[in-house]
């Protein structure tokens, strides 16, 4: 495995305790991995060129073709960095779960969910998005405007860096709340195992979408609740309302997952019918596919 | 019940049963507890996993529950009995080995004896019991002490093995029923501690199946699964002659001499044999005799022979021509001492030739044999006769007497209370008056005149009873017919009181009372209506004269030494009483038998009866006695009960029909015994598949408990 491909696997990132050098690393060897990958031509350093018009800024010209072509030519890219990007982390206590059942390599689903959040952050400010943030559990706790600057990178990364997963979640009002408070139309990226209602979510996302919002739906789950590797008698309890109740787990797995199973298809559909895109992520899953979510994403709309 | 347990006291382990419920109830293993925030999804059908879970919870403690179980049970050596057992005849059984050691069993057949070939048969039915069987011994006789000989179960075969090897015949033989019921009481009560049920039990008696070992034989049951095999190492024809019985006596007439008669038996087959007696280690007489198969005969040898001094006379009889059973072809014999008699006879014509008192000293002593006889006499006028004449006579002969003074009759009744005797032949010359206080004082009799018999004509002498000690002798017509002598004249007696003790021994064809016996005193009184002369009676003339004279003589003196035995022949193991007239108390004896000489203790059974316990054997037997007032010589004999050699078989269908679940067979090889084992070796021990199970419960109690406790689970 090439040396930043490896950063692409949560069990070896999680080792990285710096938040930006995780970013970083995911980011490096995600796109060293473009070079072999299916999504050839979506790269952010790739540059498109295109006559160059009165009034185009001087700057932009592309001198070096000027010099082998005698033709004028500026960079594409760089009259297309408009987007604004908002991530919604989820930071309720059910993200901070991770499984004693589960070998201990796995992180969370919000230590997951901020990497995630970290890369993408880097990702776009990377190409001059402008990304902002938002975490939330029942409500709105933290909100970062929209920035395209480099060392607004910083503010997100030191956002990220001092939340931890506390409280009872409220999505689908988090999400009423951060759709009232986006005003400019953009690419709204949620994070959350999304541990709620189905009609609320489903309101909450037709209120992001109702905004001109495009919506990509990072469904992180644990992938002990993803599995269900319990085994004899459990005592489960719910990290947010304590609600505990013993179970056979081998009896009881495979109507767990059928019912888990059920609530994904369900989300997923309903997803589907308001135009968003769902991405459903376990804590053992490369980091990777969230990345290439969000490019193809980009490409569809902004692009 | 098909299981059953070899070790069933252990199976008290299974209260460690509540061991794993205690364990259980303590250390209740709680579900391992885990966040999970998808915890909505689980609620569908948790109602029916609760009680998944109570169920599993209680299959643990039933699997943990059960492994204590079958783990006690399986140290209790379970064993299964049924059609289901395989492999049977592993199954240890509790065995007893009955051996009948009667004399019988001495029989040789085939170059062994029986007892021999029970040996070889027992030493074989135990090498084929099964491993970890345990065994035991019954044997019907007595050890050489009288000791039982019967061994305690024991699980080292081999050792019991060398025990039946050292059985010999015993002549303290009890009976092999009684064996038998010993044994079968042995394997009830091994079955009876603590509940060892285990053992099919396997019962084995060899026993040649004589009537006389099993003569006692009542009805009996076996204990519960016992099978009992009776092993017959007889055979229905024996070729044995034996003498049933010998009984010796001094005779004093003609001369002295030991008269012996023995009964012969022939088994099966009749035939002539040479009959041998020898007295004091020398042979003594022999002869051939016919001895009818299935019947008895008597046969009576006379032997002269001189009186040693003061000892008894011992030999024995034998059979000298061998049989297959030899035990019983020599009996021995103890006669006692015969003690001269010192008579004094009193008569008022002593001299007279052909008088009364001549036949009577005569007889007594007859002078060819002058310090040889029985007796010795003196004779003396009745007249001339003071008390003091009496201090050394042991027997006082009254004959024609006319009357004594009353001084006389003084003395002599005190010579009757120091234990003298007394013979009265009250012929014509005797006056009532002077005799009849007396007789009336101690006979209850008075005297009257001389009866006669009618004109050619004669009275017979009719005895009244043989036993007797004084006609003993003449019972069977023996000693020349004493009832054929006849009477012309006697005196005529009549009872005036029914006080006394007067025994009436014979009578005339009249009915008159002739010879009449009582005690006086410690001495004994003898009344003859009669005077011995041949004018009046033919008996001094007849044959049976001097043994009778002699008898009633040695009978009145009744001489008894301080220490005596009440008779000389004995069984094997019988006690032999001594009477002791001073009840001198315990004794220092030497006992001498043919082969040795030993000191044994003469001890004091009881109060008065001091008893020597003379040991096993076959034999004549001294006890010189020493601790009494002087040293006395005291002789018997040992044999054999009659009835141990007989060999007259008991019917199997008898034997069968009084003892349940017993099979007859000849032989341990025998197809049935094999077939009848299966019911008691039928069944194998079970251990190894207790033990199984017991590693599948606790494996499946381990992977469910694993599983439903303590495994983390998958991942």
């Amino acid at each position: 495995m090439a040396s930043y491909e490896q950063y692409l696997l949560p069990d070896v990132l999680r080792r990285i305790t710096r938040l930006d050098l995780r970013a970083r690393f995911m980011v490096e060897g995600f796109l060293s991995g473009l070079h072999e990958s299916p999504y050839k031509g979506f790269s952010v350093e790739f540059s498109d060129h295109r006559k160059y018009v009165p009034g185009d800024e001087i700057r932009r010209v592309d001198w070096k073709v000027y010099g082998k072509t005698d033709r004028y030519y500026v960079k594409r890219f760089e009259a297309e960095t408009t987007m604004e990007c908002h991530l919604l982390l989820d930071r309720s206590a059910s993200m901070g779960f991770r499984s004693k059942t589960l070998p201990s390599r796995f992180m969370t689903k919000f230590e997951y969910s901020t990497a995630i959040a970290a890369a993408l952050g880097y990702l776009m400010i990377r190409q001059q998005d402008a990304v902002g943030m938002v975490t939330f559990d029942n409500r709105i706790r933290e909100y970062a405007r929209p920035r395209s600057r480099r060392a607004h990178l910083g503010n997100l990364l030191s956002i990220l860096a001092n939340c931890s997963p506390a409280g009872y979640t409220d999505v689908s009002g988090s999400i009423h709340e951060a759709a009232a408070l986006i005003g400019k139309k953009g690419l709204v990226i949620a994070l959350s195992d999304f541990l709620d209602e189905p009609d609320d979510l489903e309101k909450a996302l037709s209120h992001l979408r109702y905004r001109g919002h495009d919506v990509i739906v990072f469904h992180v789950l644990d992938a002990a609740e993803a599995s269900f590797p319990f085994s004899g008698a459990m005592e489960f309890s719910d990290p947010e309302t304590n609600v505990r109740i013993k179970a056979d787990a081998d009896a009881v797995r495979a109507d767990y997952l059928d019912a888990l199973a059920d609530f994904v298809a369900d989300l997923k559909g309903r997803c589907h019918a308001l135009g968003v895109d769902y991405v459903q992520l376990d804590t053992s899953v490369s980091f990777d596919q969230a990345l290439v979510s969000y490019l193809s994403n980009r490409k569809r709309n902004y692009m | 019940m098909p299981l059953f347990f070899i070790n069933a006291a252990l199976m008290a382990g299974a209260a460690a049963a509540v061991i794993p419920v205690i364990v259980h109830l303590l250390h209740r293993q709680k579900p391992r507890a885990d966040l999970l925030p998808t915890l909505k999804f689980l609620k569908k059908g948790l109602r029916a996993n609760r009680h998944r879970m109570r169920v599993r919870h209680l299959l643990v403690l039933f699997l943990r529950i059960a492994a204590v179980l079958v783990i006690v049970a399986a140290l209790s050596r379970p064993a299964w009995r049924g059609a289901l057992a395989f492999r049977a005849g592993s199954a240890p059984v509790s065995a007893v080995i009955v051996l009948d050691n009667s004399p019988g069993m001495a029989y040789r057949q085939y170059g062994l004896t029986r007892l021999e070939h029970a040996r070889q048969a027992a030493r074989t039915a135990v090498a084929s019991l099964p491993p970890g069987s345990k065994a035991a011994l019954v044997v019907s006789g007595l050890g050489p002490r009288g000791e039982p000989l019967d061994r305690e179960f024991t699980f080292n075969t081999n050792a019991l093995s060398e025990m039946i090897s050292e059985v010999e015949i015993s002549a303290y033989s009890s009976s092999a029923g009684d064996a038998l019921a010993r044994a079968w009481r042995m394997v009830e009560e091994a079955g009876g501690v603590a509940g060892d049920t285990f053992h099919g039990s396997e019962v084995y008696v060899f026993s040649d199946l004589a009537e006389s070992s099993w003569s006692a034989l009542s009805h009996m049951r076996s204990p519960e699964e016992t099978v009992t095999f009776i092993v017959d190492v007889g055979d229905e024809r024996n070729e044995n002659f034996r003498i049933v019985e010998a009984q010796a006596a001094w005779r004093g007439a003609p001369q002295p001499h030991i008269q012996i008669t023995a009964t012969f038996e022939g088994s099966d087959l009749g035939a002539t044999r040479l009959v041998e007696i020898h007295l004091d280690g020398a042979k003594r007489a022999e002869r051939i005799i016919e001895v009818p198969a299935g019947a008895a005969r008597n046969e009576t040898f006379e032997i002269s022979l001189l009186q040693t001094a003061g000892e008894p006379v011992q030999g024995w009889v034998a059979l000298a021509d061998a049989d297959p059973l030899r035990l019983d072809n020599t009996f021995y014999l103890t006669v006692p001492p015969r003690r001269t008699t010192r008579c004094l006879v009193l008569s008022d014509s002593p001299r007279e030739l052909q008088g009364g008192a001549f036949y009577v000293a005569n007889a007594l002593e007859p002078p060819a044999l002058r310090g040889e006889a029985t007796a010795s006499v003196r004779l003396r006028a009745a007249g001339d006769f003071t008390p003091r004449d009496l201090q050394d006579t042991d027997c006082l002969i009254l004959v024609g007497v006319e009357s004594l003074s009353g001084a006389a009759w003084e003395g002599i009744e005190d010579f009757l209370e120091r234990g003298g005797g007394l013979v009265m032949f009250l012929g014509a010359p005797s006056r009532p008056q002077s005799y009849n206080p007396f007789l009336r004082r101690h006979f209850g009799i008075e005297i009257g005149q001389m009866s006669t018999a009618g004109e050619g004509e004669t009275s017979g002498f009719s005895v009244l009873s043989f036993d007797h000690p004084a006609l003993a002798a003449f019972a069977g017509g023996r000693q020349g017919r004493i009832t054929a002598t006849r009477f012309h004249a006697w005196r005529s007696i009549r009872r005036v009181s029914e006080e006394g003790h007067a025994a009436e021994l014979a009578r005339l064809t009249g009915g008159e009372p002739v010879l009449l016996a009582s005690p006086v005193g410690n001495g004994r009184a003898v009344v003859a209506a009669f005077a011995p002369r041949p004018s009046i009676t033919d008996f001094p003339l007849r044959a049976s004269f001097v043994p009778f004279v002699n008898e009633i003589a040695s009978w009145a003196s009744g001489i008894s030494g301080a220490l005596s035995l009440s008779r000389s022949d004995f069984f094997v193991g019988e006690a032999v009483p001594l009477s002791d007239e001073r009840r001198a108390g315990p004794f220092q004896a030497e006992v001498s038998t043919p082969v040795d000489s030993r000191p044994v203790e003469l001890s004091t059974a009881s109060e008065y009866e001091p008893i020597i316990f003379h040991p096993y054997a076959l034999g004549n037997y001294l006890a010189r006695v020493e601790g009494a007032a002087d040293r006395t010589v005291l002789g018997f004999s040992a044999n054999l009960p009659p009835d141990e050699t007989s060999l007259a078989r008991i019917s199997a269908e008898r034997l069968e029909s009084a003892l349940e679940n017993t099979i007859i067979v000849t032989d341990v090889t025998d197809r049935r015994v094999s077939e009848a084992r299966s019911a008691t070796r039928g069944a194998r021990e079970i251990f190894d598949l207790f033990i199984i199970a017991a590693i599948v419960l606790l494996a499946l109690e381990a992977w469910i408990a694993n599983r439903f406790y303590r495994a983390g689970g998958g991942g």
